[in-house]
């Protein structure tokens, strides 16, 4: 009995959740799950999240964003038809997958997203032609390698190409070729991340420092500081198509004709949800709309949500076009949100805060960015002339210096052809010059650390109270989020070693300072009483009794601060430190595999080498001290 | 013979950020324990009062927490005195500032730890050298003294070992070469034969007077051991929570204790085997003698010996002398075995 009212009662149930399915538009049965590509750059992110808007409060879908980037994206949409929506695509940096995968039949365009198209080209600062008039076009600008001058390259000039990873960085090295830069005197530097170029346009204009590179817009660093776009430089269809071609034989002159920037969406989702697919094949905003937005979300410190929210709200003329009445009404309702948000600073005031605190540092990255700058340069000399001596010698006398020095230090036979094979396999790989890159870098940053780092652990050693202030500094120096930190000495410092040096520094240096207060605190009182009582001077102290009995321990953490140092290369790259990280960022944006292990593999074998080497030197200076009664 | 080296006038330890009104505490007749209790300040010497006789051994004896360790290390400000003088040959050490009182460490004062403090990163002979290389000698004359140094304390053939390839007994030969080498003529010593067993105790302390015979260093000699201090002491000094109770002839603590607390330290020793006929003769003030009969007892011959030397000659009672057969007294046999029993038991 009690089972068939039971049974009733689930029947019950069912019809009542099946009709309630149905008769709720916001379950249209061929929505669901729908994955949207966030884009990297500014454009597409903002119009990722005004399709995001629609498609949950006009459909009902369940979205979910998901980060993205040109190559990848499409690569997984095609491969395994996931994300289902990529909004925005240039269809310069990926025509040929572009084009293939929508003959096979797995993606499916749904509308030129940028009405007009997107801009791409080489660009000089408006102050710059204003100071030289003749600056507008590409041949002026190669006569004048001297106004553009690269920090680390003697005498040359440098042109900003795209960081690794970005198809136009192809367009821009066959550009390159084909117009002569390298006869003319420029050197193509890679600014290893979208954010580092950003940072260094923004540079150049807070402090009216030259700039020639290539930028692309709709983009708010187009709408905020004031380009021109060199002239001199025309699209030709007929040979474009090896322009984007990375081995192409012939380079010839040419630029980057209007970019068709397009939404695509996965064939699977296309047949999955046609009415969703249909308002996505209406879905295209002008340039001028887009730059509107992407100024007002950068002026308002905003979300690329806030902005797509922002754009719903106040462009209605725009984005009704694009549904069906009944629809725009529901993605026009927006509910009270009070009751279930923080009570967070008024937003206005927050902005205003935020604002003030980034006004104030651009005003002292003006005021004394030069100074700041002139300080480091005989550092950045230093790098300059220990990364070009290694890579002007000879292989053979480095790789002589190298297993000799290994030698040497640790006086380990297997430790040094270890080395010998591993440097042999770097150079059999086509990796040598990149390794001698980070080479320098990591010896100069390990330098500075154990330079810096030993008297300030010493200091700690000796007062409680440099203990006190140094333990959260250095808390916060191993915990701050790298970025945070990256982009405002970017700022302040341009892009290059330099900045990268002191990033690598900065995130190295903790484990020597710790380890050696710890050591030294650790030393046994009784034999520094000994010494006292014979008359040692704090130095004869320090240097003859303290310091050789910490030495364990500041050697490992010299080891450890080389091994952060190492491990720190892949990022210092994306801020446009050349050697082994950047081949490993290319990899990791284009899924190179390959390429990806092979240098990983030489960090790797950097490491191992430096800490091994390290290890031995230090059994073999401590050899006299065996176990400590 | 009173020829003092080292002179302590009042001097006076008081850890804690008010030492006066510590002091203050103290000098009203509150006890170590309760001016801690009161107002948390440790008294760790007070009012000490001593002369340290130039080419003697001075013992410093107590218990644990006395304030032993922190005197010997007052007298080279290895801890800083609250108040008080120290004068080494008219020279106040507590007035010297920083460069003298390291000149004073390097040349004049060495020290030798309960536990060794070797430099374990060091070979034996440049721990040895430790002082001349802080003195600012050269390489080569260094470790020519340091050699010499090595061989005097019996360590020939361990100059190029590390400290921890050593037993204990050699470490701290090690540690006593080190504070000779430097060529001061104080030593503080600081329990140095503390740690080790009582063999190995006894044979360092046939180092330290062999070599004290030669040398005629003013030391200063910490020790828990009444044993060692009466076997090393030309003079006893006893302090008992931070105070000086008594400092006399090693004898005389034995046969005068000033009060209970050292009569308690003196109580299981084995007096036929640390009193001298000498002591003893002294002890009863008699005037000399000029007739005397009987077997001659050497001054410094222990009363255990005296006994069994009056008893194997069938005496009652023997002649002291002193080297040189200079008449010191008459002991009777009844005089020795009573000397020699514990003084509660009489």
């Amino acid at each position: 009995m009690t089972l068939r009212i039971a049974g009733i009662a689930l029947r019950l149930l069912a019809f009542f959740s099946l009709v309630s399915y149905f008769t709720n538009p916001a379950h249209a049965a061929e929505c669901g799950r729908v994955r949207i590509a966030e884009m990297s750059w500014g454009s597409a992110a903002v119009i990722a999240h005004v399709e995001r808007l629609i498609l949950e409060k006009g459909y009902g879908c369940q979205v979910e964003m998901v980060a993205g980037d040109t190559v990848p994206t499409l690569t997984a949409m095609a491969e395994r038809g996931e994300p289902d929506v990529a909004p925005e695509l240039w269809i310069n940096a990926a025509r040929d997958v572009i084009e293939r995968s929508v003959q096979e039949n797995r993606i499916k365009i749904a509308a030129k997203v940028l009405s007009d198209g997107g801009v791409e080209g080489w660009y000089v600062p408006k102050y710059m032609v204003e100071k030289n008039p003749e600056l507008t076009t590409l041949n002026a600008v190669l006569k004048r390698p001297d106004l553009f001058p690269d920090a680390e390259t003697r005498g040359k000039g440098r042109f900003y190409t795209c960081p690794a990873g970005w198809a136009c960085q192809i367009v821009n090295d066959n550009l390159f070729k084909a117009y002569g830069l390298d006869k003319a005197g420029f050197v193509a530097f890679d600014p290893g991340s979208g954010e580092g170029l950003a940072a260094a346009i923004a540079k150049a204009h807070e402090r009216s420092e030259p700039f020639f590179g290539y930028y692309f817009g709709p983009t708010a660093m187009l709408g905020r500081y004031p380009m021109q776009r060199l002239g001199g430089m025309e699209h030709d269809p007929a040979t474009w198509d090896c322009m984007s071609k990375p081995n192409c034989a012939t380079p010839r002159p040419n630029m980057y004709p209007p970019a068709d920037v397009i939404g695509v969406v996965t064939a699977r989702f296309a047949e999955r949800a046609p009415d969703v697919f249909a308002v996505l094949q209406k879905i295209s905003w002008p340039n001028a709309t887009v730059s509107a937005i992407l100024a007002w979300q950068e002026d308002q410190r905003a979300t690329a949500a806030e902005a797509a929210e922002h754009f719903i709200a106040t462009d209605e003329a725009i984005w009704t076009q694009w549904v069906p009445a009944e629809i725009a009404a529901k993605v026009r309702a927006v509910g009270p949100t009070w009751y279930s948000e923080f009570p967070a600073l008024d937003p206005a005031r927050l902005r205003e805060l935020e604002r003030a605190i980034d006004e104030s540092y651009r005003t002292f990255t003006r005021t004394y960015g030069p100074s700041i700058e002139r300080v480091f340069t005989p550092l950045l000399a230093l790098l300059v002339v220990i990364e070009d001596a290694l890579l002007a010698t000879p292989w053979w006398i480095v790789f002589g210096a190298l297993v000799a020095l290994v030698y040497l230090a640790g006086r380990a036979l297997m430790l040094t052809i270890g080395v010998a094979v591993a440097f042999y396999d770097i150079g059999w790989l086509g990796m040598w010059d990149d390794t001698m890159r980070t080479l320098a870098i990591i010896s100069v940053a390990t330098i500075i650390a154990i330079a810096l780092g030993i008297p300030i652990g010493v200091w700690m050693a000796r007062s409680n109270r440099a203990q006190a202030v140094f333990t959260p500094l250095l808390d916060v120096m191993q915990t701050l989020p790298i970025f945070v930190y990256l982009i405002p000495v970017v700022m302040l410092l341009g892009l290059g070693k330099v900045p990268g040096l002191i990033a690598v520094v900065i995130y190295a240096i903790p484990p020597v300072i710790r380890l050696t207060n710890l050591g030294l605190r650790l030393v046994d009182k009784d034999v520094l009483e000994a010494a006292d009582a014979f008359g040692a001077n704090w130095r004869q102290r320090l240097l003859g009794v303290q310091l050789p009995l910490a030495l364990p321990n500041v050697m490992a953490g010299i080891n450890q601060t080389v091994m952060l140092a190492l491990s720190m290369v892949v990022i210092a790259s994306m801020i446009g430190v050349r050697g082994l990280g950047q081949p490993v960022l290319r990899a990791v944006t284009n899924q190179y595999f390959a390429v990806g292990l092979f240098y990983g593999a030489a960090v790797v074998a950097l490491a191992i080498m430096f800490d091994r080497t390290f290890q031995a030197y230090g059994k073999r200076v401590q050899a006299l001290r065996k176990t400590v009664p | 013979m009173s020829n003092t080296k080292i002179e302590l006038r009042g001097l006076t330890k008081v850890y804690g950020a008010e030492p006066e009104m510590a002091l203050k505490l103290a000098r009203d007749g509150l006890t170590k324990q309760e001016v801690m209790d009161s107002i948390g300040h440790v008294v760790a010497l007070r009012d000490i009062d001593l002369d340290i006789q130039s080419g003697a051994i001075h013992i410093v004896m107590g218990l644990s927490g006395s304030g032993k360790s922190t005197l010997i290390r007052l007298i080279n400000r290895l801890i800083e005195p609250t108040g008080g003088s120290i004068h080494l040959e008219g020279m106040d050490i507590v007035k010297l500032s920083r460069e003298p009182l390291m000149e004073l460490r390097r040349r004049h004062i060495a020290m030798v730890f309960q536990r060794f403090a070797l430099f374990p990163h060091r070979s034996v002979r440049d721990n040895v050298a430790y002082g001349l290389e802080v003195q600012g000698v050269n390489t080569e004359p260094r470790r020519k003294r340091a050699d010499e140094w090595i061989e005097r304390v019996g360590l020939t053939g361990y100059a190029d070992r590390a400290p921890s390839e050593l037993s204990g007994g050699m470490q701290q030969r090690v540690g006593l070469a080190r504070a000779l080498c430097a060529g001061a003529e104080i030593l503080l010593m600081d329990e140095p034969f503390g740690a080790l067993d009582p063999l190995i105790r006894a044979e360092m302390q046939d180092v330290l007077l062999k070599l004290q015979a030669d040398l005629k260093k003013t030391i200063l000699f910490i020790t828990h051991d009444l044993g060692e201090a009466l076997r090393l002491g030309n003079r006893v000094a006893i302090l008992r929570d931070g105070l000086l109770v008594q400092d006399a002839e090693p004898e005389d603590i034995v046969m005068n204790p000033a009060d209970a607390y050292v009569a308690e330290f003196v109580r299981d020793i084995n007096r036929g085997r640390v009193l001298t006929a000498r002591a003893l003769v002294h002890a009863k003030s008699q005037a000399p003698l000029l007739a005397v009969a009987g077997p001659t007892i050497p001054a410094a011959m222990a009363l255990e010996d005296a006994a069994a030397l009056l008893v194997r000659e069938g005496a009652a009672e023997g002649i002291v002398v002193l080297p040189g057969d200079q008449v010191l007294g008459k002991l009777t046999l009844a005089e020795i075995i009573t000397a020699m029993v514990r003084p509660d038991k009489t």
